[in-house]
């Protein structure tokens, strides 16, 4: 018998067996998927880093226990190359952030024409970085780019930019930020949509001038919009891979050498599995700390 | 008698009147400066956003030989190609293959749309609509995913996929993809919104569940759909990793991993083919997004995620 069920509910229940089977079809592709694809591998990713395994007889698996974990705990290169992707991170965030917010704040004023140069702003970010990475690879030419180029007419001396163990990685980091810059200042966006035009009114009214209104109002109601948007830029500086892998490969010298990288050479050139995935699971920790750390100290909650 | 500009007198009211003028006249043209200081400056910044990629097209079309040539001094040549050839297009199709690879990125995308959406539209569809026991515990299992980062799970699906026996598939390239967190997010979203009343009116002339996701829901969710396979659709396109590490097949190779192995830091490539390539890569994707912005940013923000 069927019943209909009004208002808060729902689809009608009709416990039956049809129905039942419906319900499992819908959900089996994404359960199946998700278990295959996603959490198997993370299981095996945290299993496999206590063994050695050779990527090209993987059958061939030896267990080792935890040495891989005391084998990364003495590896300096890895530290030295977390320490590279954290400076990394640090860089982003004190350019990029300041940056979208003001792009933000400027792109929102409604002049003529404002759409083109948000478009512009948002380009990089749907271009994929290897085109970005290459295009830049190209304008950092010590010798044909047209960095070089412009400096040189402006009377300033050649840079060796990608070739300068001191200038490679702060040229991937500028990069980095031309690109996405967009994508925070979308987000800065959004939370400047959340405060009420009145608060600005009140405001001008008590005498505050464009300055003090950032102030003291701006700032502070976006503070949970920057803190996403820290944690943001975080989480996406200590993926950088392509970037590196486009321009540099890690060098010169390993100036570029950033964790992700070091991860897939260990996996991909020494063939050592089990290390890589050690080396993934102690990353994966550390990045996970530092957004809790991020998130503890930016907790304010401002609520007029 | 000519007077001091500081004794000047005027008579009273005039005094009051003169100087409102003044001060509105400075108030103005404070106003029209910065205006214009703001439109400079936003200028500038589009500029400096579209510039490369300016580059990247217009060096496209410049020979080899005439990139190096130009390069410095800076004229106009350096932006603009003297001679405009459509040289390397041709060597980037006919030497390197590109229309092959091109044709791969592109069949990869469309089927990883398809997949994701067709996937993801079902089982959001269930989590916004069915009640059933243990259901938010298992939502909350398909959202932890999200989290998981990718450096840590490359390497063992890696292998997944070659157990699978999908070794130098299309299908390794989009299927892992295909059952998404943010997909099966962003429609569930979408989904709740639809009123009660469409579903109730077709449950009251005995549709049967699939019936109703058919006609009544994805109808109705438009544009999240839209969204999702827009953001699904460039995320595919732009993949670089994934396809570098799983495909080996150069046949079926996707064109990011082609563009990238032109590269070489060192050497002197063949820098007119690689910004012919890099063109075609990039151009659709710019035209496309500049169709379909509103859905990409509405994605973006919706979710919070990069795309």
């Amino acid at each position: 018998m069927v019943t209909a069920k009004t208002t808060h509910s729902s689809v009608r229940q009709r416990r039956n067996l049809q129905f039942s089977t419906t319900v499992a079809l819908f959900l089996a592709p994404t359960l199946l998927g998700l278990a295959i694809f996603q959490y198997w591998p993370l299981i095996a990713a945290f299993r496999n880093s206590l063994f050695n395994i050779n990527l090209l007889n993987p059958d061939m698996e030896t267990f080792v226990g935890l040495q891989n974990y005391i084998k990364m705990w003495g590896d300096a290169d890895f530290w030295v190359s977390i320490l590279r992707t954290f400076t990394f991170a640090i860089a982003k965030i004190g350019i990029q952030i300041p940056l979208a917010l003001l792009l933000a704040t400027l792109v929102q004023r409604k002049i003529r024409g404002i759409g083109i140069v948000r478009s512009a702003i948002f380009a990089p970010l749907v271009t994929s970085v290897t085109v970005v990475a290459v295009i830049w690879n190209l304008m950092y030419h010590p010798d044909h780019g047209i960095f070089n180029a412009v400096l040189q007419t402006l009377g300033l001396p050649r840079q060796p930019f990608l070739t300068s163990p001191s200038q490679a990685l702060p040229a991937i980091i500028f990069m980095s930020i031309w690109q996405d810059v967009g994508f925070t200042m979308l987000i800065f966006l959004a939370g400047l949509q959340g405060i009420p035009e009145t608060f600005y009114e009140a405001a001008t009214i008590d005498g505050a001038g464009r300055w003090g209104s950032f102030r003291y109002i701006t700032l502070p109601l976006l503070s949970r919009t920057m803190l996403f948007a820290m944690v943001m830029t975080t989480i996406s500086s200590f993926q950088t891979f392509t970037s590196v892998y486009v321009m540099t490969k890690g060098g010169p010298l390993d100036s570029t050498l950033v964790a992700v990288y070091y991860i897939y050479e260990q996996g991909f050139h020494y063939l050592n599995l089990g290390y890589a995935s050690a080396l993934a699971v102690v990353l994966l920790l550390i990045v996970m700390v530092i957004a809790i750390i991020q998130a503890r100290l930016m907790r304010t909650d401002f609520q007029y | 008698m000519r007077s001091s500009p500081t004794s000047v007198h005027y008579p009273a009211e005039q005094n009051s009147q003169v100087a409102t003028d003044f001060r509105a006249n400075v108030y103005h043209a404070r106003k029209i400066i910065s205006k214009v200081v703001v439109v400079l400056l936003l200028t500038l910044v589009t500029f400096l956003f579209i510039a490369p990629y300016l580059w990247m097209i217009f060096s496209s079309f410049k020979s080899t030989a005439d990139i190096f040539r130009y390069s410095f001094p800076v004229t106009w040549k350096t932006f603009l190609p003297p001679d405009p050839t459509v040289a390397n297009y041709v060597q980037v199709f006919v030497r390197w293959g590109f229309a092959q690879k091109l044709f791969n990125s592109l069949f990869v995308a469309v089927c990883q749309v398809i997949g994701t959406l067709a996937v993801c539209s079902l089982s959001a569809f269930i989590f916004a609509r069915v009640r059933f026991r243990g259901k938010n515990l298992l939502f909350a299992l398909v959202m932890l995913t999200a989290f998981v980062p990718f450096e840590i799970t490359i390497i063992p699906l890696y292998m997944v996929v070659r157990e699978l026996g999908l070794q130098n598939t299309y299908a390794s390239l989009y299927l892992p993809w295909v059952a998404s967190a943010f997909g099966i997010f962003l429609l569930r979203q979408a989904f709740v919104e639809i009123p009660k009343e469409l579903e109730d009116a077709a449950m009251v002339e005995g549709a049967s569940l699939f019936q109703i996701f058919r006609h009544v829901i994805l109808p109705n969710a438009r544009p999240t759909l839209i969204t999702l396979a827009l953001v699904n659709f460039l995320w595919s396109w732009n993949s670089f990793l994934w396809p570098l590490i799983v495909m080996q097949d150069a046949k079926k190779q996707v064109i990011q991993v082609g563009i990238a192995t032109f590269t070489i830091p060192t050497e002197l490539p063949a820098w007119g083919d690689i910004f012919a390539a890099a063109s075609v890569a990039t151009v659709p994707v710019l035209i496309l997004f500049l169709v379909l912005q509103r859905y990409y940013i509405r994605g973006v923000v919706l979710s919070g995620m990069k795309g």
